[in-house]
C-alpha cells in the first residue's frame, strides 16, 4: 500500500478493514474474525464508523497497519511508518509491532528515521549509496563503535556553542550538540573525564556534569554515516584533482 | 504590474508544460488525436448501405431493376437472398440494413401496363438513416418507374427515347447544394470540430495545471508571496492560451489539408475570433480549477461543463434551430453555438466581420465575464 | 502556521504579525514581504521538473530579488548547502535530504525576517537533519532571522529558544525548553534488568510511565531528582540482578509523555502490556533472505549487491540516509520492482517467480511515499 491509502478516507474504519479483507480475497467468516481482531489489536474499538481520514494520525497509522496485516501474512514491510506521528502514537505503533512479531511470528522488515526506535530492532542494516554497510544487532553496532571511535561522554555545559567550538578545536573533531547536552567521543576515558572540565573551565565554560553514557543508535548512525560522506567526499576531490 | 513577476511565472510553467510527459501529451498531442478520432468515427453520411435482394421473378427485367440498386453508389449489394425468410437473421445481426424483395409477376405485370409492387425493407433502428435509405429507394425506384414509361411512350407514340423522357419529366429539379458542393460531412464536420476540441482542451490543460499545485502545496508558495493575483494568473494562464493557439492552427490544417474542407472566409478574422475563444475557454478552466480539488475531479467538471453541453447545444450535430424553445436557449446561453457560427461562417459560407460581429461579440462577453469571476474568486487566503 | 503566514482563514481569535492584525486579505498582503513559508511535506512545494538552479531562480524572481543579489545569494547558499554540485539537477531525482535543503534555500533567496518552517524534519535521516540544524542555526545567529519551527521530533524542541507544545489542536504549554521541561519535574531512568519481563512488571507496578527500549528498561519517575530516583528503581528491583543503572535528566520525549498523562491527555491505553523482547529464542525459519539483491536505473546503481536474512519472528531495521537505497530494496522485495541482478526469497518463494497472489499472501507492505510510489535516488 502506497500512502494511497490515504485516498479512501470517505470510508469508515469497518468499510476500510472490510475493502482490504475482499482486496486479499478474504473469505466472509474469517474476514468477519479478522475484522474484529485488527479493531482490538489497533485499538480502535469505538472508531468503527468514524471516516478514516477523520482519524488522528497515529490511528490513521494504526488502521494502515491493521489493514496490512487482515489476511495473516508472514513478513511485514513497512517503510517508515511512524514518520511525523507524535511520541504517543511512535510508542503504541511499536508495541503492536512487539506483539506481532512475539505472539503471531510475524517477521517484520521496518525502516526508520527516529533513532530511538531502531533500539526496538532485533537487528539493524545500515545502508550507504545502495549498499550495506553494517549488519549486527544495534548492541554488537555500539559495541564496534566503541571499539572504533571511543566512549561516549556527555557534559552538561553554560556555554553549549563555545564549548563545542573549543572541543573541535582541541582535537574532538565529533564533538556534538544533543539537545542542550554536549556529547564527545573518547578513546582515553579516565583521563578525560578529568581533563575536559578543567580545560574547558580555563576557557570559561563551566562544566556542571560530566558522565560517561551508553553510546545511542544515533550516535552509531551519525558516526558511521558522516565517516562514510567524508571518504566519498575525499575521494571526489582527489578524483577532480 | 511587475512583469519581471509574471515572466518568471510564465516561463517556469511552460518549462513545466514542455518537460512533464503527461502535460506534453495533454498540450500537443490531444487536440490532433481527437481531431482524427472523431472526425473519422462520426460520420453522417448515409453511403454504402448494406443491401440484400430477393427476386422471386428472375426475368430479365427483374434483373435490370436489380441492377439499378446494385450499381448505385449509395448501396453495397451483398448478395441475393433465396426468400425473405433468409432476410431476417441477416437484418438482426446488421449484415444488411435494407432488402428488396422483387415478386414473381413483376415483368408480366409491367408488360401488360400494369403496376408492379415490389416491397422494401430498412432496418428502421436509427431513424435518420432509415429516412434518407429510404428517399434512396425512393429515388432509384422513380428513376426507373420513369425510364419505363419513357420507354413505353417512346415505342407506343413513335418518338425517340430522349424525347419520350423529356415528356415525362416535365419539370426538372436542379439542386445545388450551396457552401458545400459535393454534400461532404465531413466538410462541415471538420470545422466544427475544431470548436469541439477547442472548448475542451485549453480548459482541461488550465484546470489541471492550477489543481496540481493544489494538490502538491505549491500553491502555497504563490499564496505566501507578494505576487498579485492578476500577475499570477497572467502569467500562468498565457503558456496555456499560446499552446491552445498553437493547436488552433495545428487542427485548421487538419481539417483543411487532411480532410479538405474549403476555406472561404478571411482566415485573419477567424485567426483572431479563434484566438478570443481560446481565451474564453481558458477563463472556464479557470473557474473549474477554483472549485475543485484534485486533478480527477478537474477533467470530469470539464468534460461535464465544456464538452458534453457543446456536442448537443451548439448545433455540432442538431442545427440550433431544430431545438426546441428550452434547448434553443440553452444553446443560446453557452459560447459553443457562437463559435460554431463563426467556425462555419469561415469555412463553408466565406463570411467575415460583417455578419459575425454579433456572435464576436458575444464571445467576448464571455471571456470578460469569466475573467471577472475568476479574478475575484481567486483568493491567496482560502478558506481551506 | 498557515494562518500565521496569511494563507489560511482562521474563524476565531486573533494573529498580528509585524504588528499588523492579520484579519483581511489586504492585510494578510502587507506582511508577505517579510515572509518566507516553507510547507509541510519533504520538497513537494517545489517544482519537480525544473532544476535545482531553475527552482531558486524562480522563487527569487517571483519574490523580485534583483539579479545580481541573485547570483550572490546563490552561490552562497548552495555552497552552505552543498548542493552546488546538484544545480542542474532536476528536482525529482532528489534524495529527501537535499529536497529539504533546497527547499529552505528556496524560501531563504529573498531574505525574510521571518521564517515559518512546517515540518521541515520529518521523514529525513538525522546526519541531514544535523545539517539542516547547523545551518539554520548560523542563519538565525548571522542574520537574526527569527523562525517558527514546527516538529514531531522531540529531541530537537531542546535546540529552540522557546516553544509550545500542542495535543490534538489544544495548547498544552509554552515556554523556554527548561521551563516546559520543569512543567513534568522528574528523571529518567534506564535499567537493564537479566529478566527483563519480571523487571518490567515490577516497575510497572510502582511507576507509571516505563517502556521497554531494546534490552534496557526506561523509567519516568515522578517529581524526584536522579539520586532519589535511582534509589527508588533500585528498590523496586530488588532481588533482580542488574546490570546498569543510569539515572539523569528526563527526556523530552518522557518529559512531554508525562505531560499528557498527568493531565489525563492519554487515553485509556489498552496497549500497555508491552510484549518484551524474550532472549534470543533459536529461530528455525529465514522469513526474508536477500543476496546480491541489485538494482540500476540506467547508469546509476541505486541498490548495490546487498544480502541480508530476517528470521521469522524477528524485527529487522533497515537504516540509511535518504536515497541510500532501502525503500528500493523492499520494493524488489515485495515484487513491485524488478531487480537488475540477485534474488530474493520471501515467505520461501523466489520473488521474481512468484506471482503477485503469492507474496501478497504472505507478504505485506506499507510505503510512505505519497508521490507514484517511484523510487528517489540522489
Amino acid at each position: 500500500m502506497s500512502q494511497a491509502f490515504s485516498l479512501y478516507g470517505d470510508l469508515s474504519v469497518t468499510e476500510k478493514i472490510d475493502l482490504y479483507a475482499g482486496i486479499y480475497g478474504l473469505r466472509r467468516g474469517e474476514a468477519k474474525t479478522r475484522r474484529r481482531w485488527v479493531l482490538n489489536m489497533a485499538g480502535l474499538e469505538g472508531h468503527e464508523a468514524d471516516r478514516a481520514a477523520s482519524l488522528p494520525m497515529g490511528l490513521k497509522q494504526r488502521l494502515a497497519l491493521g489493514c496490512a496485516l487482515v489476511h495473516r501474512p508472514r513478513v511485514l514491510f513497512l517503510d517508515e511508518p511512524t514518520s511525523g506521528v507524535d511520541p504517543v502514537g511512535r510508542r503504541r505503533f511499536w508495541d503492536l509491532l512487539f506483539r506481532l512479531s512475539r505472539e503471531e511470528g510475524v517477521a517484520v522488515l521496518v525502516t526508520t528515521h527516529y533513532m530511538s526506535e531502531a533500539e526496538h530492532c532485533d537487528r539493524l542494516a545500515l545502508m550507504y549509496a545502495g549498499r550495506i554497510v553494517a549488519d549486527a544487532t544495534p548492541a554488537e553496532m555500539k559495541r564496534q563503535l566503541e571499539v572504533d571511535v571511543g566512549v561516549l561522554l556527555e557534559l552538561e555545559v553554560s556555554a553549549p556553542t563555545r564549548a563545542i567550538q573549543w572541543l573541535r578545536a582541541a582535537g574532538f573533531g565529533d564533538a556534538a550538540l544533543y539537545g542542550r547536552r554536549v556529547h564527545v567521543l573518547s578513546r582515553n576515558t579516565g583521563p578525560d573525564l578529568a581533563r575536559l572540565p578543567m580545560l574547558l573551565g580555563a576557557s570559561g565554560v563551566q562544566v556542571a556534569c560530566i558522565q560517561q553514557r551508553p553510546l545511542s543508535m544515533e550516535d552509531v548512525f551519525v558516526v558511521r554515516v558522516s565517516a562514510l560522506e567524508a571518504l566519498e567526499a575525499q575521494k571526489r576531490q582527489g578524483a577532480v584533482a | 504590474m511587475k512583469m519581471r513577476r509574471v515572466l518568471a511565472v510564465a516561463y517556469k510553467e511552460w518549462r513545466e508544460i514542455v518537460r512533464d510527459r503527461l502535460f506534453f501529451a495533454l498540450a500537443f498531442v490531444v487536440s490532433p488525436a481527437l481531431m482524427l478520432i472523431f472526425g473519422y468515427g462520426l460520420s453522417l453520411d448515409v453511403e454504402r448501405v448494406p443491401l440484400a435482394i430477393v427476386d422471386q421473378d428472375r426475368s430479365a427485367l427483374s434483373r435490370g431493376y436489380a441492377y439499378a440498386f446494385i450499381g448505385s453508389r449509395y448501396f453495397d449489394f451483398k448478395g441475393y437472398a433465396a426468400s425473405d425468410r433468409e432476410l431476417e437473421p441477416l437484418l438482426e445481426d446488421n449484415t444488411i440494413r435494407a432488402a428488396i424483395i422483387i415478386p414473381p409477376g413483376f415483368h408480366r405485370a409491367l408488360r401488360a401496363g400494369r403496376a408492379a409492387q415490389v416491397q422494401t425493407i430498412v432496418d428502421g433502428t436509427i431513424p435518420s438513416r432509415a429516412q434518407t435509405t429510404k428517399g434512396y429507394v425512393a429515388a432509384i425506384n422513380g428513376h426507373f418507374s420513369t425510364e419505363m414509361l419513357a420507354q413505353h411512350l417512346s415505342r407506343v407514340r413513335g418518338l425517340s427515347v430522349d424525347d419520350a423522357r423529356a415528356r415525362t419529366q416535365a419539370v426538372r429539379l436542379e439542386v445545388r447544394y450551396l457552401y458545400n458542393q459535393s454534400a461532404k460531412s465531413i466538410w462541415s464536420l471538420a470545422p466544427k470540430l475544431i470548436m469541439l476540441v477547442m472548448i475542451f482542451v485549453p480548459p482541461l490543460l488550465t484546470a489541471v495545471g492550477i489543481v496540481r499545485e493544489k494538490e502538491t502545496g505549491s500553491n502555497y508558495n504563490i499564496y505566501a508571496s507578494t505576487v498579485s493575483r492578476g500577475e499570477f494568473l497572467l502569467g500562468k494562464l498565457a503558456p496555456c492560451v499560446a499552446v491552445a493557439i498553437g493547436n488552433v492552427l495545428v487542427l485548421w490544417l487538419i481539417a483543411t489539408l487532411h480532410y479538405g474542407a474549403p476555406f472561404k472566409g478571411n482566415a485573419l478574422f477567424f485567426f483572431l475570433a479563434s484566438v478570443l475563444f481560446v481565451i474564453c475557454t481558458t477563463g472556464i478552466g479557470l473557474l473549474v480549477s477554483l472549485l475543485v480539488r484534485n486533478q480527477l475531479a478537474a477533467v470530469v467538471v470539464t468534460l461535464v461543463a465544456t464538452m458534453i453541453p457543446a456536442l448537443d447545444y451548439s448545433g455540432f450535430l442538431m442545427p440550433v434551430e431544430a431545438m426546441g424553445a428550452e434547448g434553443s436557449l440553452e444553446a443560446r446561453l453557452l459560447p459553443a453555438m457562437y463559435y460554431t457560427n463563426i467556425v462555419v461562417g469561415s469555412f463553408l459560407k466565406g463570411v467575415g466581420l460583417e455578419v459575425l460581429w454579433v456572435d464576436l461579440l458575444v464571445l467576448a462577453g464571455y471571456t470578460v465575464a469569466l475573467f471577472v469571476a475568476g479574478y475575484l474568486l481567486f483568493s491567496k487566503r482560502p478558506r481551506a | 502556521m498557515k494562518a500565521i503566514a496569511g494563507v489560511l482563514v482562521f474563524e476565531e481569535g486573533r494573529v498580528d504579525v509585524f504588528g499588523i492584525p492579520l484579519d483581511t486579505e489586504a492585510a494578510c498582503e502587507r506582511i508577505k514581504d517579510r515572509i518566507g513559508l516553507m510547507p509541510q511535506g519533504l520538497g513537494l512545494n517545489l517544482y519537480p521538473e525544473l532544476s535545482v538552479e531553475e527552482n531558486i531562480d524562480f522563487f527569487a524572481r517571483l519574490r523580485l530579488v534583483p539579479e545580481q543579489d541573485l547570483a550572490e545569494r546563490k552561490t552562497t547558499l548552495l555552497a552552505m548547502t552543498r548542493l552546488a554540485r546538484f544545480r542542474d539537477r532536476p528536482t525529482k531525482q532528489l534524495s529527501g535530504g537535499m529536497k529539504q535543503k533546497l527547499g529552505l534555500v528556496c524560501t531563504l533567496i529573498h531574505e525574510p525576517r521571518f521564517l515559518i518552517l512546517d515540518e521541515p524534519t520529518t521523514g529525513v535521516d538525522p546526519v541531514s537533519r544535523r545539517d539542516f540544524w547547523a545551518i539554520l542555526s548560523e542563519l538565525v545567529a548571522e542574520r537574526g532571522v527569527t523562525a517558527l519551527f514546527s516538529t514531531a521530533y522531540l529531541d530537537e524542541a531542546s535546540r529552540f529558544h522557546r516553544m509550545v507544545l500542542m495535543y490534538r489542536g489544544r495548547y498544552l504549554a509554552q515556554g523556554t525548553p527548561d521551563e516546559v521541561q520543569a512543567l513534568a519535574a522528574g528523571s529518567t531512568v534506564l535499567v537493564k534488568a537479566t529478566q527483563q519481563a519480571e523487571g518490567l512488571a515490577r516497575l510497572r507496578a510502582r511507576f507509571a510511565q516505563v517502556e521497554t527500549l531494546g534490552p534496557r528498561l526506561c523509567v519516568f519517575t515522578d517529581g524526584l531528582d536522579p539520586g532519589p530516583a535511582e534509589r527508588e528503581v533500585r528498590q523496586a528491583l530488588d532481588g533482580l540482578a542488574v546490570d546498569e543503572v543510569l539515572a539523569g535528566e528526563a527526556d523530552p520525549e518522557d518529559a512531554f509523555i508525562a505531560i499528557l498523562r498527568q493531565r489525563g491527555l492519554l487515553g485509556a491505553d489498552a496497549h500497555a502490556d508491552i510484549a518484551v523482547r524474550p532472549a534470543a529464542a533459536a529461530r528455525s525459519g529465514v522469513a526474508v533472505d536477500a543476496s546480491g539483491l541489485t538494482r540500476d536505473f540506467g547508469a546509476f546503481r541505486a541498490v548495490d549487491a546487498v544480502s541480508f536474512q530476517v528470521a521469522e519472528g524477528e524485527i529487522f531495521g533497515l537504516l540509511g540516509a535518504n536515497g541510500a537505497g532501502k525503500t528500493t530494496v523492499i520494493k524488489m522485495l515485495t515484487g513491485i520492482l524488478k531487480p537488475s541482478a540477485g534474488q530474493g526469497r520471501v515467505a520461501g518463494a523466489d520473488m521474481r517467480a512468484a506471482g503477485q497472489g503469492l507474496i501478497s499472501r504472505n507478504a505485506s507492505a506499507t510505503c510512505r511515499r505519497p508521490s507514484r510510489c517511484t523510487a528517489t535516488f540522489p
